[in-house]
């Protein structure tokens, strides 16, 4: 009996115990990381929670779209295959929802970020610095948004709209409003910003500068593609981007290939710009365009860029072609060997263990090159030189890490003083054809004497100059696709002819033809136009109206048939506010 | 002659002895007629068991109505003539045939029959005997899980059990298979059932690639093929009861919901040791191809394009002569080979009336079908049972597990299985020198997918110590305290090795990665069990108990790469940058809960359980939650009116259940209902960001679920039959709130912001499900056989608690949209537009609804407009537009029913074994076929179904166009030549999009497979005493020796995708289960 009544005492003391130590048991917040409750305590705290949107929440657009939809689509960028060569993406398409769902999840985070930031426990100063870095990011997703899909929701704030359980019933808005609200988003973001921030981060003349881009942008947007481009629009341009070139005190590079070197990832004419990181622990943090546009072998890890080739009409327009002899060719455009490589050059930062990076080597040399497809694979006789570091020791000796699979450090410049002084000229000349105007001579003169240093002080600038000169400054940084969507706004005509004009096919023969030269020892260059020549079998797409707007992805119609109803107008103004 | 002769004796008697079996009145009446005139003699004798005399058991002469009843003494006396057979029956006992010789008294034995109603059975926090029990439960003995070749124990429950479907998730080696007990009831990624292993709760861990730390290497899916129950070694078990019905699982309340599981192992019984050896060796293969291209074939399907200016495409020399070329490359012989594996086990077992033991080892090694694959365990265990004093018992069971899993990517885009059947013939696999080849045109290059699959290695180590320490202490008469103390240690290490590729065309660096995670889990568990019975009738049982458990986890994580060689694998050795990562966390559980059942004089039954239980995966507002669950049951055979009936000898058990009851879920990740801070680099240095929306009201996913059930026993339970209806509602369902792109909440997770976890679904799953085992032949040749039929109907009833949500399917990767479950519809319904023939010419294009890639401006274009050709899809609104509106369901991956059946025979030393089983109703999207019939590159091998692809041909072949271009530039010189195919042109870029989801990708997945055969020999006593064996039996098995199916594609048993959530039956290169052939033999000694 007494060895019972142990055993009763033992047992109530065990169930005793379970009941009463249960509360502590089972509260178990995470662990191993930092939660809503115990971050936002200091001011380096709160600096640092907005650095989430200068890189990951992009990667999804980074990763294929920002270079299919601006650059394959305006026939800068030669894919074969692809629809965007064609313009016939459908809703399905990867790169557009993988593009839909970077730009929306921008939005939601810099929204979600800017309200926790509200309470955080962190000074003023660095609070509104904070604040201003979100509304900014939110306006570049939302500017993104409205030049590739056209009339979108407005998405002001995903917590408060997931509570109320209305998503679902979103409709379209005006994209005019749309404009208006990305206006009314960066004034907040103006206001918040400081004059100067730390290197690589968004300041002030940053976002005025969006503000002037912006301004260029929506200015034709109610002309119903023929018509008249709005004045006062043209003017706040024009007054946002002067302000920025005047009294930012920023300067453009020197050099134009200096721009896409690693050590001036931060440089002064980056105004906003994705800071990429090779850390693997998450890999969306990281440049993945090396792999996208490399050739293969022309790093140690994987890229298939062989065949992404910077085209034929981007060729004619720098005036250079594959065909020309590499020796005599008329390379009057620095930016040209910046942008893409051809037959016959040479890079000294990359490769620079092994002496300097060669393109014809690289293709036919296995010694040199042992990673390399067999020959030359690009349709055009070129392969894209921006956004390249070199090889992997290049990228060590640049950040002091090592690139990985599809990471690297390499920064992506979004939007550049030079890009703000283009916009300045164009913005001037407004609804004229050319601009007499001295600053805006000056503004055109510094960004083209910078790459063509025969280029002489012009006395006027036609807005085609301009147009072309964007082109060029900015190929392959994911903008010329948007110079022909603000085209569509006010002249749909001008803009379907200029696709319809290009030359977006390939070549034929291209590989025999350097082959020979390289096996010559780059003695012989012999065309023969019966082999090689411009392939004109590919017939020329189809060009209409609706190519300038991307359609929205399937699933999201799904969810919301509103979507595909009429866009509506929405006072912006009176309806949000920040 | 002879021989021909002796086969056609052997034939009928075969015939005759079936017969026999089947209908022994038929046969008896015939013979006999003779018989009754021969003379009949009194014959007296004594019918007794174990026990002592058997009071009423019947006599009869067989084939006739004669016969009686023994008395109080076991005695019976009747009459009867030679060469007749007495049959003995009675309730509870094996029926006995005994032959009338010349003997004039018989003592005859009984057997109890052991699959009777007094069996005991695991209910879960003890045990009830098998007559008592209210609820829905299935049990599985060794026997089901010998007869097959399984190298992890949910394998066995494919078609063995009323309402379980099995599905393997893959065919690799040692892979896991989805079971569903009852229905998907869920759409969490966990919705397995739970599986308790001695009263301890297995612990699955991660099983998803990347949790393991294989990152995408295995898929993104929140499954992969990695089983967690393959480091669990199934020779060791005896017995799992599956608890269907919410009144049996209720007792595990929060953790019930997806039925449960429970598995108990062998245990020694008194006696002197005995020692048994299994071994089996087996060769598998894959016997299905898919009737790709070769070389000569794929020539002119490229000339074509040529000669079509599709894409701008040259001339190839190497094409230009098709009659020179061979057959090519097949890459699918390449992929595939005859896979060898083995498996030992040893075990001894014995002990006193006190203390018993039971040791085990066990070691298998499986390679599988798709090179590389590999699995192997070694496991032991040790079982021990003391009764240390009359009211003291304890025991503990151990096992240790050490498994090595050899894993490749075979499903997706990506994986290898889809490699090698777009890789084109011409690309060779070696070079000259034997190192692989590595092929590249102008425009095109392959990464060798033989390379691909053997210089990659994804190879999982697995380690597992699990088991419990137990009381059983009996204070007074008829009161149980049980106490126990299980653990559940876990750790894995995953390591992927690339190894340096220096070909032609591809170079890469090598690259490291080390995994490892642990796991700690513990529980403590007490109850007490009262039992008595009361005047003989009123049997009463009480439980009231207490559990608590802890899981902890942690990982690290280190990569690098660039090692000097790849001879050592160390991340260490690295000459990039490492990365580091790791992380720790844990979750708990504390319940409470009770259990009463009342029987009354074998006739009435009734059980109430109750659970409450806490949480840590729910906020402070909503952490704990309570589970009811009532079922009564009552045995009207035992009733007297029932007994005095005719029915009665016709009815010898029958039972009617009724059992309502509520479950929980639990399964989420723990902290969902705050915001965690994730960690991100950036060039601006470390930064943090909130990583998701967070609800603070996430809470209990409750279910609940009524039964109706029936047994029934035939003619002294030779044929038994088991009826359950059930009707299972999960209201509040876990999962992520679905919303549109535009709230943020798409895309990689380090990019979106998550959505909210909450209680957002509804989901009903009703069916029924029928058993019938019978015995149709007992005696010296013997026949068993075990059919089910599961009939299961879900629907998502409500979402979101809005009108247009819906849960979307994607096929890899996130943007292909496949599958979707709307409200109203079954879930994982395949989603797309409905076909209808291809645009026949011109005319037809202009006449039919506009499809999206219409030209506005009417100039048609090949290249970028829709052409001739090119599908026709069904506006199925009607508005005159192909649009996304015109999408609908194109069928349901869930099966109608699914069925199993197991015939066993035995003849003398012969034992035969087939069990068939299928799935009807169900629908597989085959998207493996869309990537081989797209024909939207000229460098992609295609099937040979696009031979019958849509021609085009010149309307009048005689206009001369002046411009130089060619007729089938001109749209309206076009015309289909084959207009009835269903396959659309070829074309590059596919303008049209006709390889959008739709039903042409959409088959028929019903099968009816020979899932095994196995022919087993008892080698006889006589002969095994002279080596001092004690049983020998050897056997021969097939497994999947053939499948009856339609579907084309390798395999029809697809699942859960290793590739996305939220879908099911989606075929993208799935590792096809494979044909093994297989020896063993059981020994013991």
């Amino acid at each position: 009996m007494k060895l019972s009544n142990i055993k009763y005492i033992t047992l109530s003391v065990i169930v005793g115990l379970a009941l009463t130590s249960c509360e502590d048991f089972l509260d178990r917040p995470n662990e191993d990381g930092y939660n809503d409750g115990n971050y936002f305590q200091n001011d380096a705290q709160t600096k640092a929670s907005t650095n989430t949107l200068y890189n990951s929440p992009w990667y999804d657009f980074l990763s294929r779209g920002f270079f299919k939809i601006p650059e394959v689509m305006s026939g800068n960028l030669y894919m074969g295959g692809e629809p965007y060569m064609t313009f016939t993406v459908n809703g399905t398409d990867d790169a557009l929802v993988w593009t839909s769902w970077s730009l929306w999840a921008v939005n939601a985070q810099a929204n979600t970020i800017y309200n926790r930031l509200k309470t955080a426990n962190a000074s003023d100063a660095v609070k509104s610095a904070a604040m201003g870095e979100c509304l900014a990011w939110k306006a570049m997703a939302y500017f993104y948004l409205v030049r590739i899909f056209g009339d979108v929701p407005i998405v002001h704030d995903n917590s408060s709209e997931i509570a109320a359980g209305d998503y679902n019933n979103k409709v379209k808005v005006n994209k005019a409003d749309v404009y208006e609200y990305i206006i009314m988003t960066l004034e907040k973001a103006i206001d918040l910003l400081p004059e100067k921030n730390d290197a690589g981060r968004i300041d002030r003349w940053a976002a005025k500068g969006l503000l002037a881009k912006v301004y260029l942008t929506k200015s034709g947007v109610n002309a119903n593609g023929n018509g008249q481009r709005d004045a006062s629009d043209l003017a706040n341009a024009a007054k946002n981007a002067k302000e920025v070139i005047q009294e930012s005190g920023k300067k453009l590079m020197s050099n134009y290939e200096d721009l896409f070197k690693g050590e001036n990832n931060k440089c002064e004419e980056s105004l906003f710009g994705w800071r990429w990181s090779a850390e693997q622990a998450n890999y969306t943090c990281g440049n993945c365009l090396m792999s996208e546009l490399a050739m293969s072998g022309f790093d140690e890890f994987q890229s298939w860029g062989d065949w992404t080739a910077p085209s034929t009409d981007l060729q004619d327009a720098f005036g250079v072609s594959p065909l020309d002899d590499p020796s005599q060719r008329s390379d009057v455009d620095k930016r040209r060997k910046a942008t893409m490589m051809m037959a016959g050059d040479t890079y000294s930062q990359w490769w620079q263990d092994k002496g300097g990076f060669d393109y014809l080597r690289f293709l036919y040399d296995k010694d040199y090159a042992p990673g390399s497809n067999e020959g030359l694979q690009s349709a055009t006789g070129a392969n894209v030189a921006k956004h390249q570091y070199g090889n992997n020791s290049d990228h060590q000796k640049t950040f002091g890490i090592s690139a990985a699979k599809q990471c690297s450090s390499q920064a992506t410049h979004v939007l550049r003083l030079a890009d703000v002084y283009l916009v300045y000229v164009e913005a001037m000349i407004g609804n004229n054809t050319s601009t007499s105007d001295a600053t805006a001579l000056d503004a055109f003169y510094q960004v083209r004497h910078r790459a063509v240093a025969g280029f002489n002080m012009p006395t006027s600038v036609t807005l085609d100059q301009v147009l072309k000169e964007r082109r060029l400054e900015l190929a392959l940084e994911g903008d010329y696709w948007f110079d022909l969507v603000r085209m569509s706004y006010y002249d749909m005509n001008k803009a379907i002819n200029t696709i319809k004009n290009q030359r977006r096919n390939g070549y034929y023969g291209l590989g025999d033809l350097y082959k020979s030269y390289y096996d010559s020892k780059r003695t012989t260059w012999v065309v023969d136009n019966s082999k090689m020549y411009y392939e004109t079998n590919t017939p020329i797409p189809n060009v209409t109206a609706s190519v300038f707007t991307l359609p929205f992805p399937d699933e999201d119609v799904v969810y919301n048939p509103h979507l595909l109803e009429a866009s509506q107008h929405v006072d912006v103004r009176s309806e949000f506010a920040y | 002659m002879d021989l021909n002769c002796s086969k056609k004796t052997l034939l009928a008697g075969f015939c005759s002895i079936f017969l026999l079996g089947y209908s022994p009145a038929m046969y008896a009446g015939g013979a006999n007629a003779p018989l009754s005139v021969q003379q009949t003699k009194k014959i007296t004798g004594t019918v007794s068991d174990a026990m002592g005399p058997v009071i009423g058991a019947s006599v009869v002469i067989k084939g006739t109505s004669n016969g009686v009843a023994t008395d109080f003494d076991g005695n019976f006396s009747l009459n009867a003539s030679q060469g007749q057979t007495l049959v003995i029956s009675y309730i509870g006992y094996l029926t006995k045939e005994v032959k009338v010789d010349g003997r004039a008294t018989y003592e005859i034995t009984l057997e109890e029959d052991k699959k009777m109603l007094d069996e005991v059975v695991v209910v879960g926090y003890g045990t009830m005997k098998k007559s008592d029990i209210s609820g829905s439960s299935v049990s599985l003995g060794e026997k089901a899980m010998k007869g097959s070749i399984i190298t992890s124990l949910d394998q066995s429950l494919q078609g063995r059990a009323a309402g379980v479907t099995a599905v393997s998730t893959s065919g690799a080696p040692g892979s896991a298979s989805s079971i569903r007990v009852r229905g998907q009831a869920t759409i969490n990624s966990n919705a397995e059932p739970l599986y308790v292993i001695d009263g301890v709760i297995v612990q699955s861990g991660s099983t998803s690639g990347s949790g393991l730390g294989f990152g995408s290497r295995l898929d993104n899916g929140s499954a992969s093929s990695v089983s967690p129950l393959s480091t669990i070694n199934p020779a060791d078990i005896v017995s799992m009861e599956i608890l269907k019905d919410a009144s049996a699982t209720a007792i595990y309340g929060a953790q019930g919901a997806n039925g449960v599981v429970l598995i108990t192992t062998k245990h020694g019984k008194a006696g002197e040791a005995r020692f048994s050896y299994d071994g089996m060796a087996a060769w598998s293969r894959q016997t299905k191809r898919l009737d790709m291209m070769n070389l000569r074939e794929f020539a002119d399907y490229y000339n074509d394009f040529v000669k079509y200016g599709i894409g701008g495409l040259k001339e190839d020399p190497y094409y230009s002569d098709v009659s020179l070329l061979g057959k090519g490359t097949n890459w699918q012989d390449a992929i595939f080979q005859t896979a060898f594996q083995h498996q030992h086990q040893f075990s001894a077992q014995g002990g006193t009336e006190k203390i018993q033991y039971y040791l085990s080892a066990g070691y298998m090694n499986q390679e599988g079908t798709i090179i590389g694959s590999k699995f192997d365990r070694l496991s032991v265990r040790a079982n021990l049972d003391a009764q240390l004093k009359p009211w003291l018992k304890i025991g503990l069971n151990a096992t240790f597990s050490n498994s090595n899993d050899n894993l490749k990517l075979t499903d997706g885009a990506e994986g290898i299985v889809n490699f090698a059947l777009t890789s084109i013939p011409e690309a060779p696999i070696y070079d000259i020198e034997g190192g692989y080849a590595s092929f590249a045109r102008e425009n095109y290059s392959i990464h060798n997918p033989i390379a691909k699959a053997m210089e990659q290695s994804n190879k999982l180590n697995r380690k597992k110590l699990n088991g419990n320490i137990f009381a059983d202490i009996t204070p007074i008469k008829n009161l149980t305290w049980h106490a126990e103390i299980g653990y559940d240690l876990g750790y894995s290490f995953a390591e992927g090795f690339y190894n340096t590729i220096d070909l032609p065309n591809w170079k890469e660096t090598n690259e490291s990665t080390w995994q490892k995670n642990n796991n700690t889990f513990w529980q403590l568990k007490n109850y007490v069990t009262y039992s008595n019975t009361f005047a003989g009738k009123h049997s009463v049982t009480a439980m009231v108990g207490q559990e608590c458990w802890e899981s902890k986890w942690d990982y690290e994580r280190v990569a690098n790469s660039n090692l000097p060689s790849d001879a050592v694998h160390n991340p260490k050795l690295g000459q990039n940058t490492p990365s580091v990562n790791m992380g720790f966390g844990s979750s708990s559980m504390a319940s409470f809960f009770t259990r009463w059942t009342y029987s009354y004089d074998n006739r009435y039954n009734a059980t109430y359980t109750y659970r409450y239980d806490g949480s840590s995966n729910f906020g402070p507002n909503k952490r704990w939650a309570g589970f009811h669950s009532l079922a009564a049951s009552w045995r009207f055979t035992n009733e007297k009116f029932f007994e005095k009936s005719p029915l009665s000898k016709f009815i010898s058990n029958g039972k009617i259940r009724v059992g309502w009851g509520q479950t929980g879920n639990s399964n989420i990740n723990s902290y969902v209902w705050g915001i965690t801070m994730q960690q991100v680099y950036s060039d601006l240095g470390i930064g943090y960001r909130p990583q998701n929306v967070p609800n603070l009201d996430v809470q209990w996913e409750k279910q609940e679920q009524w039964d109706l059930g029936i047994d029934l026993g035939f003619l002294n339970d030779r044929i038994n039959l088991t009826i359950d209806w059930y009707q299972k509602e999960s209201k509040d369902m876990l999962m992520e709130l679905q919303l549109p792109i535009y709230e943020g909440t798409h895309g990689n997770d380090n990019s979106k912001l998550k959505a909210p976890m909450g209680n957002y679904g509804h989901i009903r799953n009703s069916g029924l499900e029928i058993s019938l085992n019978t015995h149709p032949l007992i005696g010296k040749f013997q026949w068993d056989s075990e059919a089910q039929i599961s009939f299961n109907k879900n629907k998502l009833i409500a979402l979101n608690g809005t009108a247009s949500a819906a849960i979307m399917g994607y096929a890899q990767w996130g943007a292909t949209l496949v599958t979707l479950s709307d409200v109203g519809e079954s879930l994982y319904s395949f989603y797309g537009y409905v076909t209808d023939g291809v645009y026949k010419d011109l005319e037809d294009l202009e006449t039919s609804p506009k499809p999206k890639k219409y030209p506005a401006d009417g100039n048609f274009n090949s290249a970028n407009t829709v052409w001739i050709g090119d599908l026709k899809f069904k506006d199925l609104n009607g508005d005159g537009v192909i649009d996304e509106n015109d999408r609908t369901n194109i069928g349901s991956p869930m099966p109608k029913f699914t069925y199993g059946w197991t015939n066993t025979f035995r003849y003398m030393n012969f034992d035969l074994s087939i069990f068939i089983n299928g799935t009807y109703g169900n629908k597989v999207m085959n998207l493996t076929k869309r990537g081989l019939t797209t024909m939207s590159s000229a460098w992609s091998n295609q099937h040979t179904d696009v031979n019958g692809r849509a021609r085009l041909e010149p309307i009048n072949p005689n206009i001369v166009y002046t411009d130089g271009s060619k007729w089938y530039q001109h749209a309206d010189n076009i015309r289909v030549s084959n207009p009835e195919t269903s396959i659309p042109r070829a074309i590059i870029g596919d303008p049209n999009d006709n390889d959008r989801i739709s039903d042409r990708y959409v088959e028929d997945g019903s099968y009816l497979r020979i899932k095994n055969i196995s022919l087993g020999y008892t080698v006889p006593k006589k002969f095994l005493n002279k080596f001092g064996l004690e049983n020998l039996r050897v056997y021969c098995n097939i497994q999947n020796l053939a499948t009856i199916t339609n579907y084309s594609g390798y395999d029809p048993e697809i699942g859960v995708s290793t590739m996305s959530p939220n879908v099911y039956g989606v075929d993208y290169g799935r590792y096809p289960s494979p044909t093994t052939y297989s020896f063993g033999l059981n020994m013991s000694f």
